[in-house]
């Protein structure tokens, strides 16, 4: 589809564009209030006012919706942490516990999206698997740069392996999402506690 | 507790008195609980937990629902009794592993611990991704006694980081518990990469083995 070609949208194009926005909207709204798995593709329809037909033309599947939003999510969320970290003061430890800080700020005000993002990602096609990761990798992309200036300014070691120190701190900031959960811990208390975890971690790599 | 009497070998054993029929209606339906639970772990890993039915798992049983019913409230109850088993066998090689590595660098003792559940406790890693899926959304009363499950295989972890604490090796200070969660969370988030990567246990156990040397290197006395 290209504003090139045929100048303005026709009107199948917009109409197109429109069911589509509907579509995502209802989804996130009962992703968010139902669940993931809860909700079918009937009730979706049902909700956004089209066919389950047109839900099918616009998207594959439920789980391909799912995908789109967590993508419009993800974009968001990533802007927000790409804008602030230039102007993040202090070590790299502290920068990296602010970009998580923001995150879950940020992720706190859909925290239903996102458990049900969290749930559904072990269950999910490999195809929304792997482009999970690339969102994941930008993500987490940040703190290797963290790193890689922490090193540069003398603050850590040299040796240490960027991508597994990254691993653990993105496995221990997204399993903190239960203690949201399930605890209720808001995003100020998630902060001070992936704070301990992250100063323990980096205790082991300073120079 | 009944006491056991002391037999003398080759003493010619009368096994047990006849059975009372309470008994043996135990018994059975002990058989259909072990039936029913065989069937529900088998697809809850073929097809995961949300598509998995009360009705499959009783004709994969071969017995009515309502004789799944009579053993197990719903689906989750019986999702829970196969995670259980698991737990507890997790429990198990989790100690002997523990006691095996006494003695031992911290390190080597946890990558022994967390490794034995790779190799020989959550093996089946459908089941695994399944559970770890369900964690983040079932009931408080399911999280609350799923929590003591996991509480009873971070003691066992915590007891290795106590003995390297109390052995010099690790600093006095720090949070045991935190520690414990860490290991875990580290441990599970491992499992994303033996269900969409293939990776085996024991490339699991490698990438353990290099994380725990980041998180350790942090404790050192």
């Amino acid at each position: 589809m290209s504003m090139a070609e045929g100048g303005p949208l026709g009107l199948r194009q917009m109409q197109k564009l429109a069911t589509r926005d509907r579509v995502v909207s209802a989804a996130r709204d009962l992703f968010e209030g139902v669940g993931y798995e809860e909700t079918t593709i009937r009730m979706i329809a049902e909700r956004a006012g089209v066919s389950v037909g047109s839900v099918f033309t616009t998207f594959e599947s439920k789980v391909d919706i799912f995908n789109h939003i967590l993508f419009e999510k993800f974009e968001l969320l990533f802007a927000e942490l790409q804008r602030i970290f230039p102007h993040l003061k202090g070590s790299a430890c502290d920068r990296i516990v602010s970009l998580m800080s923001i995150a879950y700020g940020v992720e706190c005000r859909q925290l239903d999206l996102m458990i049900s993002h969290l749930s559904a990602s072990h269950g999910w096609p490999e195809r929304i698997e792997a482009e999970s990761r690339r969102r994941q990798q930008r993500f987490v992309s940040l703190f290797e740069q963290a790193l890689a200036e922490g090193v540069k300014s003398g603050e850590l070691r040299s040796d240490v392996d960027h991508a597994v120190f990254a691993d653990v701190l993105l496995a221990i900031y997204l399993r903190n999402y239960r203690k949201a959960y399930y605890e209720r811990l808001d995003p100020q208390e998630l902060s001070a506690l992936i704070e301990r975890q992250v100063r323990l971690i980096f205790a082991g790599v300073k120079a | 507790m009944q006491q056991t009497p002391v037999r003398r070998p080759f003493e010619p054993v009368e096994d047990t008195a006849p059975q009372s029929p309470t008994s043996q209606r135990l018994l059975s339906k002990l058989r259909t609980r072990q039936k029913v639970m065989e069937a529900a772990r088998s697809l809850f890993s073929e097809y995961g937990y949300e598509a998995s039915t009360i009705r499959d798992i009783a004709r994969k049983a071969g017995m009515s629902t309502g004789a799944v019913f009579a053993n197990f409230q719903d689906k989750s109850d019986l999702f829970e009794a196969v995670v259980a088993e698991d737990f507890d066998r997790v429990a198990e090689v989790m100690r002997a592993a523990a006691e095996g590595s006494a003695g031992q660098p911290v390190a080597e003792r946890l990558l022994s611990v967390f490794g034995s559940a790779y190799e020989n406790g959550f093996t089946d890693v459908p089941l695994v991704q399944a559970g770890v899926s369900q964690s983040w959304v079932r009931p408080t009363t399911l999280e609350t006694r799923a929590r003591g499950r996991v509480k009873v295989l971070l003691g066992i972890v915590g007891d290795v980081l106590r003995d390297a604490a109390r052995a010099g090796e690790l600093r006095q200070d720090f949070d045991v518990r935190l520690v414990s969660e860490m290991l875990w969370d580290t441990f599970v988030g491992n499992y994303r990469r033996a269900a969409f990567d293939a990776w085996n246990p024991e490339q699991l156990k490698m990438r353990l083995g290099d994380q725990l040397a980041i998180l350790v290197s942090g404790l050192k006395a």
